[in-house]
């Protein structure tokens, strides 16, 4: 996986769209596109950026973590057997740690694609729905997310290389 | 007879809401013997706080309700919802009304089920708010099942 190759294009941008839309077609359209782990990457970048911008337009700056606790058992009773694969805990975990929760001591699962993505996706569509309310929103919400995604794969990108860098040059770097 | 005088008087004082005299009563608990006793006294009474809230009139609680049950004690517990994590607290009140495998409840470490079971226990039996006939009752009844388990 090379995340120098990493771009946030229109694909990606027009994914999310389709994902909110509940457009089925053009998301399937669009991710049969994706055929390299980079296309993927970049995709999945754009759900973690939708998600983060939902969850800190609708939480932030005076949410409570019984509040997150309690929105989470909600959204669950709300998807009934859909929600089955959502984990509680790695849901709230990732949120409080979207929100910069101090209090976060368990990172338990946040690692872990399998309880992650669902997780991601379950609570981003039920926020949009949310903090989405007419074109003007959503275009905004794309825009934010198009640019919160550049960033963070950006941000992936500048971890890569330094890890990459031969020692001398960190050490030329760090004085 | 495993389940003594002096474990049911500490499980009567913390389910009457007399956290010193329940503290206190817990220190003087013979720990090798409070390992068996007093631990099936706690099962017991989480079995029978559970099976009274979540099987009413034969009718048998959906996941929904015990999702429901379970966000709001750890929404109210402030600070420490981290004590409980959701998914066993589920899985263990949906083993008492017979929703989910005993293997699946099995795997959980014992310490951690133990835990659990406290802090459903006490907060099943605040939410009956027996009166103090009730709770006498409540406690009578766990006991026997309790001693039960060891016969």
């Amino acid at each position: 996986m090379d995340w120098a190759a990493v771009k946030i294009d229109d694909d990606h941008a027009a994914a999310l769209r389709a994902f909110l839309d509940g457009d089925v077609e053009t998301w399937e359209d669009l991710y049969s596109r994706m055929t390299t782990d980079e296309a993927a990457a970049g995709y999945m970048s754009m759900i973690y950026a939708g998600f983060v911008v939902a969850v800190r337009r609708r939480f932030s700056p005076t949410y409570t973590t019984p509040e997150i606790v309690r929105w989470v058992a909600d959204l669950r009773m709300t998807l009934g057997d859909d929600g089955e694969q959502l984990n509680p805990r790695v849901t709230e975990n990732l949120m409080r740690d979207v929100l910069g929760d101090p209090d976060l001591r368990s990172d338990d699962g946040i690692d872990d694609p399998y309880a992650v993505i669902p997780a991601q996706c379950a609570v981003l569509s039920e926020l949009a729905a949310e903090v989405v309310i007419d074109e003007a929103t959503l275009e905004e919400f794309i825009k934010d997310s198009v640019d919160f995604a550049e960033q963070w794969v950006s941000a992936r990108q500048g971890q890569t290389r330094e890890a990459a860098a031969p020692e001398s040059v960190r050490r030329n770097a760090d004085a | 007879m495993a389940v003594t005088d002096e474990q049911v008087a500490a499980l009567h004082a913390q389910l009457a809401g007399r956290a010193e005299e329940h503290k206190r009563l817990l220190q003087q608990l013979d720990r090798a013997k409070a390992n068996e006793g007093y631990s099936a006294l706690v099962a017991a009474a989480f079995f029978e706080a559970a099976e009274r809230r979540f099987i009413r009139a034969g009718e048998v609680a959906d996941k929904a309700e015990v999702i429901d049950f379970v966000g709001s004690i750890r929404a109210r517990a402030e600070e420490n919802v981290d004590l409980i994590d959701p998914e066993i607290a589920e899985r263990m009140i949906l083993h008492v009304i017979g929703q989910t495998s005993n293997e699946e409840v099995r795997s959980f470490d014992a310490e951690v089920a133990f835990k659990h079971q406290i802090i459903l226990m006490a907060a099943l039996v605040g939410e009956a708010q027996f009166s103090d006939e009730e709770l006498d009752a409540f406690i009578v009844k766990v006991r026997a099942d309790a001693e039960d388990l060891f016969e």
